[in-house]
């Protein structure tokens, strides 16, 4: 029962009477709202890299802090008041530009999400293996 | 179908496209804006409508392009999504069409139908039309795919989201309907 496309000269004419045909131009409508989810897209895109690099970002700092304090009697303040304005000065630098994602932005939020969940899962991995065989366990 | 190297074409502006040169877009807006306001303006049956339509469709395309997968022509996937956005808008507003009963569509020979559509004759365009118009959204927009754009069953299928063989036997339905609104418009003198 294959649908028969020729010989059908009246179906084809009704059809070209009938169809719509636009009353203007609509690419530069379309365009227009093309560019403008375009430029969201991008912000939210820019927006999450930067939440993902401060985060990353934070974490590392607080981890690298901790550390240090176990191993050192610097104070956690002077620390702070030394690593987070250069922290701080890094992802301004970093994320200065408004247009579209640069090679830096994912190279840092990448570098500091890859960082912090090594340094996480690592802590994770030492807190389970002093829960299960009580070695440096200061409770014991 | 879309020759291969038109085919290569698009997916080359695709890729540039996904790679931020959004102005691109408009290669496929220039391209198919036509025939898709056609499809949508057939599925909303008017033009304030089939303009917001079509916008919104190329919208849905932009945002899914990433997603889009060669496995058919990016027509065939820009129609598809056309003809969802324009079905489910017009959804709620559609209205009531009359049915024929199965035992008159059967009672119809497919050669009656055949011969109806085969002739010239101007004066019947008007009546067709108007036996068109009877037809519901998703059978008039398979009737402009296939017979208009003259999309290939497997495109139709595709677009519509139905089985080729479905394909087949609506569109062997819709001709036979067609036959029966316009012999119902010309009176009973018509059918002696």
């Amino acid at each position: 029962m294959d649908p028969n496309r020729e010989n059908n000269p009246l179906l084809l004419r009704a059809l070209e009477t009938s169809g719509g045909e636009p009353a203007c131009d609509l690419s530069q409508r379309i365009m227009a709202r093309v560019e403008r989810r375009a430029a969201q897209r991008a912000r939210w895109s820019k927006a999450g890299l930067f939440a993902g690099a401060t985060l990353g970002g934070l974490v590392i700092l607080g981890l690298g802090i901790w550390t240090i304090r176990q191993i050192s009697d610097i104070s956690t303040f002077t620390l702070s008041t030394k690593v987070l304005p250069e922290f701080g000065r890094i992802l301004r630098e970093t994320f200065a530009s408004a247009g579209p994602i640069t090679p830096e932005e994912r190279f840092l939020t990448g570098f500091y999400s890859y960082i912090a969940v090594v340094f996480l899962s690592l802590s994770l991995l030492g807190e389970w293996m002093r829960r299960r065989f009580g070695s440096g366990s200061t409770h014991q | 179908m879309e020759p291969t190297g038109q085919k290569q074409e698009e997916q080359e502006t695709i890729r540039r496209i996904l790679a931020g040169d959004t102005a691109q877009f408009a290669v496929f807006v220039g391209r198919y804006q036509r025939p898709v306001y056609a499809l949508v303006h057939r599925i909303a049956g008017n033009s304030d409508d089939a303009e917001e339509l079509t916008q919104d469709s190329f919208m849905k395309a932009f945002s899914a392009l990433g997603r889009f997968r060669a496995t058919s022509s990016f027509s065939t996937w820009l129609f598809r999504i056309a003809y969802n956005t324009a079905i489910s808008a017009t959804r709620r507003t559609r209205r009531e069409l009359r049915g024929i009963d199965e035992r008159r569509l059967a009672s119809v020979a497919d050669e009656e139908a055949d011969a109806l559509f085969a002739s010239h004759g101007e004066e019947r365009i008007e009546a067709l039309n108007r036996a068109v118009a009877q037809l519901t959204a998703e059978e008039q927009a398979l009737l402009h795919l296939f017979y208009y754009e003259a999309q290939p069953v497997g495109a139709c299928a595709e677009i519509s989201g139905l089985s080729e063989a479905n394909v087949k036997v609506r569109l062997h339905r819709i001709r036979k309907k067609l036959y029966i609104y316009m012999l119902e418009e010309d009176g009973p003198e018509s059918r002696k």
